[in-house]
């Protein structure tokens, strides 16, 4: 058991010695990546008591009152009751025995009268009666059942938990023990929602698909194809697909009424939301593929809008026909190629040719590409509501050129980053790097360039490009907070610690070739 | 510490504890307030014992250290008003450091005893628990497998006392303990630990002959 080099304590008193001489220490990347996390939280002071529940302590209601229904069909009800009260009994007599108990998957349902529980099977169905409630745990996911709810159960695999709500309210935990590793989706009529943070909700009603996240991020994508993430404090609404026209041709130009419907109808509560066009990949997740992101061969493509809410009132957005909300000049439509997307080439106003390789993988470029010009839209805007129009990336960086970035885009911006580095995503976290340090404030672009030279440095190996980073910092940032490490590591890559010629470009160039 | 209130101040004379205290209290506040300044110089001088504590409690390589660094500062920014400065800022922090770490361990002891029955009856193997935070121990450090024969509650007062040099009042108001029961938990964690490391070395002594 003991390796020979190994010094092996005789008992607890040497134990304790060894102890303080090999403690475990943070690294440097993971220590900056929980500051950055931390402060981000933190920013603006209060408010991190959301963010303080405990991990994997989604408040559970009692199981409250209502008298459940489970089903796989109507022909299998019969069985599957019987098959639930067997393991509604069986729940019971081990919960008895020993407590609650989160391994394997599992429900309850119950009523003022009674309450059930047992073993969830894949394909297993609910069907909450109003006033009922139910809760499910698969693997690392708790999901919470009411309104009415009806929840099919897809996969019970917990690294790849599949849900369809087809109506009522699913409220869900997930912190996954294996980031990037497991994964959660909701399918609802209208949207797709796949889980990139922790605690939100998911309604369904006949108006649409509602998203709100009380913790972490969700990426949701509508069927139309546009992909939103939404963040922590933030809620959207996706509208159900019909068949009604939504026009979301650049300028002046109209979608025929056949058109699909977009999800440019966008609900915001209070905080910065973005309706992505259809060539978006999200930053954060680049699984996405693009037969989800485009649209068929042919279609006009929704706008890409996106809207900050002053207030927690609700303010809605709807198609570009109305005359208020001209938010950017019109573009002209470019060609657009993307293997593997539906039909080989599509027409797209919304691509700028910069944004054409939205494959995975491919984003540092394409978030670092130039601001396209957005959409012609109808704003029905809340009087107490600001509306600002950004570009529909994640994080809208491209629009912070034309205003200031606010402390709550910098804070997401910084925790995508960290998403990003902590999938080993570490390109595409450079290109939002550079543009916080362009657009944050001094001190984020003190913190940025110093990350974007280590992470160059340590993580993408690039010795020579790192050095030419710390030497940008040295001269951008002579009282830095990160001057005397900086110096040092500057020492340690050869370079003289101050003097170094900056890079003509270090800051235009984030997806530099690598350098042996 | 000091290098920064001697900035503050301007003054080469050493500050007293009290105005230490006073200083940390102020620092806490404005980072409450929202001050990324204050908030970065609390994670930076605290982060390094707030991270040991919780990596000694759930085991160095458990994915939930990090949540429980980052929360132990949130939660620290959320009540500071109640910190009143009577222990020092960093003992107030491993407190809350400590009882979120052992908050995680005790819900996977929890989760863990419905494996260990699945164990029992053949229908699987047992997850890790909390007595044993790497059920995989093999080629973990004999540290880390010592450490692992303590329950959760075991290792705190062993590891805090032991080896950071906390006083057991210290400890008794961090995890709102009597001082009895520690006493009690740090001798079953010795003779615990003692037991171990004779019965590991002698292993080890067989194996290499």
């Amino acid at each position: 058991m003991t390796s020979p080099a190994e010094k092996h304590p005789t008992d607890h008193e040497a134990l304790a010695d060894l102890l303080r001489d090999e403690g475990p220490h943070i690294d440097d990347l993971r220590r900056a990546r929980l500051e950055r996390r931390v402060i981000a939280r933190t920013r603006g002071g209060a408010g991190t008591s959301q963010e303080l529940l405990p991990v994997g302590g989604m408040p559970v209601a009692n199981v409250a009152p209502m008298r459940g229904r489970v089903s796989s069909s109507r022909g299998r009800m019969a069985m599957g009751a019987l098959a639930l009260a067997a393991a509604a009994l069986i729940g019971f007599v081990v919960r008895g025995a020993m407590g609650p108990s989160s391994d394997g998957p599992r429900f309850a349902i119950g009523s003022a009268f009674e309450t059930r529980e047992g073993t969830l099977a894949r394909g297993a169905r609910f069907d909450l009666a109003s006033g009922e409630e139910g809760r499910l745990e698969i693997g690392d996911v708790t999901a919470q059942l009411r309104d009415s709810g009806a929840l099919e159960v897809r996969s019970i695999d917990p690294n790849d938990v599949r849900l369809v709500l087809d109506r009522g309210t699913a409220e869900l935990a997930f912190h996954p023990h294996q980031r990037g590793r497991q994964h959660l989706r909701i399918v609802t009529p209208s949207a797709d929602v796949e889980v990139v943070g922790t605690i939100f909700t998911v309604h369904v009603d006949d108006a649409g698909t509602s998203v709100s996240v009380r913790e972490g991020t969700v990426r949701v994508t509508a069927r139309a194809g546009d992909v939103v993430l939404v963040h922590a404090g933030e809620s959207v609404t996706v509208p159900r697909v019909t068949t009604a026209a939504v026009s979301a041709a650049r300028g002046s130009t109209n979608v025929a009424s056949s058109a699909p419907v977009a999800s440019g109808s966008t609900v915001v509560s209070g905080a910065t939301l973005v309706s992505g066009a259809p060539d978006v990949v999200d930053s954060a997740d680049p699984t996405a593929t693009p037969s989800l992101a485009l649209a068929p061969s042919g279609t006009s493509l929704p706008a890409p809008l996106a809207f900050r809410g002053s207030s927690r009132t609700a303010s809605s957005v709807t198609g570009p026909n109305a005359p208020t909300g001209a938010l950017q000049p019109p573009v002209t439509p470019v060609q657009t190629s993307v293997p593997g997307a539906i039909g080989p080439t599509i027409t797209s106003p919304e691509l700028s040719p910069q944004q054409t390789a939205t494959t995975p993988g491919s984003s540092a470029s394409e978030l670092a590409s130039p601001l396209p010009p957005a959409a012609t839209a109808t704003v029905e805007e809340h009087p107490t509501s600001e509306l600002v129009a950004v570009h529909p990336r994640e994080l809208a960086v491209d629009s912070w050129a034309a205003h200031r970035p606010s402390s709550r885009e910098i804070a997401a911006a910084w925790h995508d980053i960290d998403e990003l580095q902590a999938r080993g995503q570490f390109e595409r976290s450079l290109a939002l790097l550079v543009r916080l340090e362009r657009y944050a404030p001094p001190s984020d672009q003190d913190e940025a360039l110093f990350d974007r030279a280590r992470t160059v440095q340590e993580a993408l190996r690039r010795p020579r490009s790192a050095r030419a980073l710390y030497s940008e910092y040295v001269r951008r940032f002579p009282e830095g907070r990160h001057l005397q490490e900086v110096r040092r590591r500057l020492v340690a890559l050869g370079a003289p610690a101050e003097g170094d010629p900056a890079p003509a470009s270090a800051a235009e160039a984030p997806e530099e070739p690598s350098v042996p | 510490m000091r290098v920064a209130i001697l900035e503050r101040a301007g003054e080469s004379a050493a500050p007293t504890e009290a105005e230490a205290r006073v200083f940390e209290r102020e620092r806490l506040l404005r980072a409450a307030a929202g001050d990324d300044d204050a908030m970065r110089a609390l994670y930076r001088e605290h982060v390094d014992a707030v991270f040991r504590t919780a990596c000694r409690v759930l085991g160095a390589n458990d994915a939930e250290v990090d949540d429980v660094v980052q929360h132990t500062f949130l939660a620290a920014i959320d009540g500071a008003e109640r910190f009143d400065g009577r222990s020092r800022l960093s003992t107030w922090l491993i407190g809350i450091a400590t009882r979120r770490a052992l908050d995680h361990a005790r819900a996977r002891h929890r989760r863990g005893r419905w494996s260990r029955l699945k164990e029992w009856v053949g229908l699987g193997g047992a997850e890790g628990t909390a007595e044993r935070p790497d059920a995989r121990l093999e080629g973990k450090s004999v540290a880390d497998r010592a450490l692992a024969e303590l329950t959760p509650e075991q290792r705190v007062v062993f590891v805090l006392h032991q080896v950071e040099g906390h006083t057991l009042q210290e400890i008794a108001d961090m995890t709102d303990t009597g001082i009895s029961t520690l006493h009690a938990r740090l001798g079953a964690a010795r003779k615990r630990l003692d037991a171990f490391l004779a019965r590991d070395s002698e292993s080890s002594e067989g194996g290499a002959r």
